[in-house]
């Protein structure tokens, strides 16, 4: 994209006036995006961009542009613009930069395997016909392929000069179910870092047919309860409990603000001594993995809390320096356009001891959740919400009927210290999280946990 | 200019229908601050570019951010490549206008750099507030857009706007014995002197202090007042039913309604594209086709969707002039300024009238809400009223039920219409709200 000279010269620019850090992030991204809607292939959509986000630091305040022209010319107004915002007295030590490459060890399938269009779209017409074949309360089926090739240098005043590409792929099952006047619809997603070689090896077959299961039971399913109650999450429900009730609050960027119910906690308390929760942005093939962050930071396993106990947050470079921790390789951005601020990548609830079945047995009156949809945080308050998409009520110790329509409501800590069970089974889901404006690919998971009480959202 | 034509023309010449050519240009500038202090500082260029290309009743979009004329090439060609995969569709494009067009809002760029920064200076300070407990401010935005929009097209459509916008924002939090309740306010419009009217620092400051103390409610169902910000939510939710779209392929609350009452006699609910100072305000859509005022519902009976070219001539309809775009996509379906009618009831006469009950002035996960059943249960705040006055808050409950029913037990509607983006409302007086707490 850029020769490392004109990327060295255009950092020369940046540092000329006394700043205390300055870094480029030079992005190409190509996407391709194909769906599938009202039993036709509706659209396909190809596109790609490319270009530089310039970043420098006088005393803690960011000055930032970024630009599609990659001329010398452009990057050179753009860079003596920034730098000449403020003026410091910082003297940077002169780096010899060498490119540090991310190697393709994270990558679901390293074998490679792009696939062609036409692979791709038959994949979906395939499944639209399955689909329709026996379609039961099916009225409208929505599928959708896509898939991103990034590909990123970061360059920093600090000596960091890194490439990292990340291929992602993604599937989407979406339907809606209708019997007499009632409507529902039920949706699936599998996704990796990776191409399309990860999609051969999932059965979409298979995950076409748990949607379709999934929106003939609610069909029929009572409206869910509400009031306070026990409630188990089981394994298979996804993550977003632990996204919402802590993962946000131990963000660096939240932290530095005083915004977080987590702030200066480190040592403290903030969990049942069942919980720990970690942070590794380094599983091979997980939609938030990545060999680098987006300022070039290399991501690892991150022990945010350990049987109970606050260890650490999650950080990028600049809230790093401001509380006085280590950058955790959690600086991420959307892409060249948006500024890096802390992000969460693969979050989960380490695995108890308990076992599935006895934890359900625990219980005589009380939720089930089966699958977990999406959720929202206000970090201050540490109250959180999730949805249940999939969920069944526990009657003497048994699951029985399922229920519709219920969001769950708690405070993050006081939920995570009530915590009484943990079992020894586990589960991931995959989202899109979305911070500041700004979409990043996350995945989150935990075991079996048991919550002695709170408040389920129903209609009934 | 030459380099857009020549490659409509590099289409046709490859036995392509149509060629249609969306290009976006967009210069921002936005302003952090906190303690007083300018803590970051973004400004952009950017540009866009859309290649639409349709032949034998199928269409592809290919995007880039180059209009060299040997991209645009390429571009084409991938585009003509994808067809192959397409199946037949119906597909309308607007032809032979021209036109060009600024929407007033110059003043922003008149406005010096310092007076938006004082402006939100200004606006933390008063959201910390001078009161015993003093807010933490988490950040306190400015921000600009200028921008550009241009559609052109082998049928001889050639379009253009211009305009800009700007926006400030301020989110908050008070801390009462260890525990803290937030509040945060926003205001985007075209016209700077109108946001520089806007006290947001002490609307935070005031949402975050009403709540100190907040705790559960008992569940129950209660008669509530919605907050107008809350109405704009849920109207939001409501208006994927208005999606001409989403009622084509069963998804709309509203298939095969028209003609009927399908919500309160109260309400009335229009999209205005031809309001000039809404923010939403437009010249033509993005199929290049004039923005108009479209009402959708009368005394609560439904009278049609919004369509653009290619849906309404697939659903046998015209269209409303509704089609959303960007460089990056086909014709979509949106609204421009989508807004339910003021009333004429004082929200203090609400509350005399309601006695006892809540007030909601936020919801908590409004994306989880499930648009095509209509079925909601959100995260809920707001205020207790016993004997017309507020009497303290509460937080950490949910209110659930479904659209339909929250919009058809309307018992009045406020005078206090509220408008900050693109969507506007007052506040409504509802019975039979389902909250679940303790």
């Amino acid at each position: 994209m850029i020769e490392k000279i004109l990327l060295e010269k255009t950092l020369e620019k940046l540092t000329s006036k006394g700043c205390e850090f300055a870094d480029i992030y030079l992005e190409s991204k190509s996407t391709l995006g194909v769906v599938l809607d009202n039993k036709k292939i509706e659209r396909i959509t190809r596109g790609s961009r490319v270009g530089a986000g310039l970043r420098v630091i006088y005393d803690g305040r960011t000055y930032f542009a970024f630009t599609e022209d990659l001329s010398e010319k452009a990057l050179f107004k753009i860079a003596g613009d920034l730098a000449n915002k403020e003026s410091g007295e910082n003297i940077l030590v002169k780096n010899k930069y060498e490119l540090l490459e991310g190697t393709d060890d994270y990558l679901y399938n390293t074998n490679k395997e792009k696939g062609s269009l036409k692979e791709k779209a038959d994949l979906l017409i395939h499944l639209n016909e399955l689909a329709w074949r026996d379609k039961g309360s099916l009225i409208q089926l929505t599928l959708t392929y896509g898939d991103v090739d990034q590909e990123v240098y970061i360059m920093n005043s600090n000596g960091v000069y890194v490439h990292d590409k990340r291929p992602r792929v993604k599937s989407i099952i979406q339907g809606v179910f209708q019997k007499e006047k009632q409507i529902q619809s039920a949706y699936d997603v599998v996704g990796a870092v990776g191409d399309y070689g990860f999609i051969k090896t999932r059965n979409m077959e298979s995950l076409l047919e748990g949607v379709k299961l999934k929106g003939e039971n609610l069909l029929t399913a009572k409206e869910a309860p509400s009031g306070t109650m026990p409630v188990i999450v089981s394994g298979q429900a996804g993550g977003t409990m632990v996204h919402e009730a802590c993962g946000h609050g131990l963000e660096a960027d939240i932290v530095k603000k005083g915004m977080s119910v987590y702030g200066e906690k480190i040592g403290e308390k903030v969990a049942s001594e069942l919980i720990s929760v970690v942070d590794d942005g380094t599983i091979k093939g997980r939609y938030g993995t990545s060999y680098y962050d987006d300022e070039g930071t290399k991501t690892k396993e991150n022990i945010l809390i350990e049987n109970g106990i606050l260890k650490g947050y999650m950080s990028d470079l600049q809230s790093a320096i401001e509380l006085g921790i280590e950058a955790t390789g959690n600086g991420r951005r959307e892409g060249y356009h948006a500024m890096p601020i802390t992000r969460m990548t693969n979050t989960y609830i380490s695995k108890g001891k308990d076992s599935e079945e006895d934890i359900i047995a625990s219980i005589d009156n009380g939720l089930f959740v089966k699958h977990m949809g999406g959720g929202q945080v206000n970090t201050a308050t540490g109250d959180f919400v999730f949805e249940v998409s999939e969920g069944y009520l526990i009657k003497n110790g048994k699951i029985g009927e399922q229920v519709r329509g219920a969001t769950l409501i708690g405070n993050g800590p006081d939920v995570l210290n009530k915590i009484d069970m943990v079992a020894n089974d586990f589960g991931y889901s995959l989202g899109t999280c979305g911070k500041d404006g700004q979409g990043a690919p996350v995945a989150d998971g935990q075991p079996t946990l048991r919550i002695p009480s709170l408040v389920v959202g129903g209609t009934n | 200019m030459k380099n857009l034509t020549d490659a409509i023309d590099y289409g046709l010449s490859r036995g392509c229908n149509d060629i249609e050519l969306y290009i976006e240009t967009s210069s921002n500038l936005e302003l952090e601050i906190r303690a007083g202090k300018l803590d970051k500082y973004q400004e952009s260029k950017a540009q866009g570019i859309g290649v639409r290309v349709i032949k034998d009743h199928k269409q592809s979009l290919v995007y880039g951010t180059s209009d060299d004329t040997k991209d645009l090439q390429k571009s084409i060609d991938e585009a003509i490549e994808i067809l192959e995969f397409m199946d037949e569709d119906d597909i309308e494009i607007h032809g032979d206008e021209e036109f060009k067009g600024n929407i007033e809002s110059e003043q922003i760029f008149q406005a010096s750099y310092n007076t938006k920064l004082d402006y939100i200076i200004e606006q933390e300070k008063n959201g910390i507030g001078n009161a015993v407990t003093k807010a933490l401010v988490e950040s306190t935005a400015y921000e600009e857009n200028k921008y550009s929009k241009q559609i052109i097209n082998s049928k001889g459509l050639n379009k253009t706007e211009t305009g800009a916008y700007c926006g400030s924002s301020i989110s908050l939090a008070i801390n009462q014995d260890g525990v803290n309740e937030t509040g945060y306010a926003y205001y985007y419009t075209r016209d700077i002197n109108e946001l520089f009217k806007q006290d947001l620092g002490n609307e935070a400051n005031e949402k975050a202090r009403e709540m100190l103390g907040a705790g559960l409610v008992n569940s129950k169902k209660y008669t509530a007042i919605f907050s107008a910000e809350v109405v704009v939510d849920l109207l939001r939710l409501l208006s994927y039913s208005f999606n001409g779209e989403n009622i084509y392929k069963g998804k709309s609350l509203f298939k095969d309604k028209i003609g009927l009452k399908v919500i309160s006699d109260k309400l009335n609910i229009i999209d205005d594209g031809n309001d000039v100072k809404a923010l939403g305000f437009t010249y033509f859509d993005g199929d290049g086709v004039m923005a108009k005022r479209t009402p959708i519902i009368k005394d609560g009976v439904f009278l049609g969707g919004l369509y653009n070219l290619s849906m309404a001539k697939k659903a046998g309809s015209t269209t409303t002039g509704n089609a959303t775009r960007s460089h990056s996509s086909l014709p979509n379906i949106g609204y421009h300024n989508l807004c339910i009618l003021n009333g004429d009831v004082d929200v203090k006469d609400m509350m005399i009238e309601l006695n006892q009950g809540i007030i909601l002035k936020e919801l908590m996960g409004l994306h989880m809400a499930n648009p095509i059943t209509g079925e909601f249960s959100l995260g809920a705040s707001g205020m207790i009223i016993e004997n017309g006055k507020i009497n303290g808050g509460f937080r950490g409950v949910t209110i659930s039920g479904n659209i339909l029913d929250i919009f058809s037990n309307i018992i009045a509607v406020g005078n206090d219409f509220q408008r900050r983006t693109t969507v506007g409302a007052p506040s409504l007086l509802i019975q039979d709200v389902i909250v679940s707490g303790s």
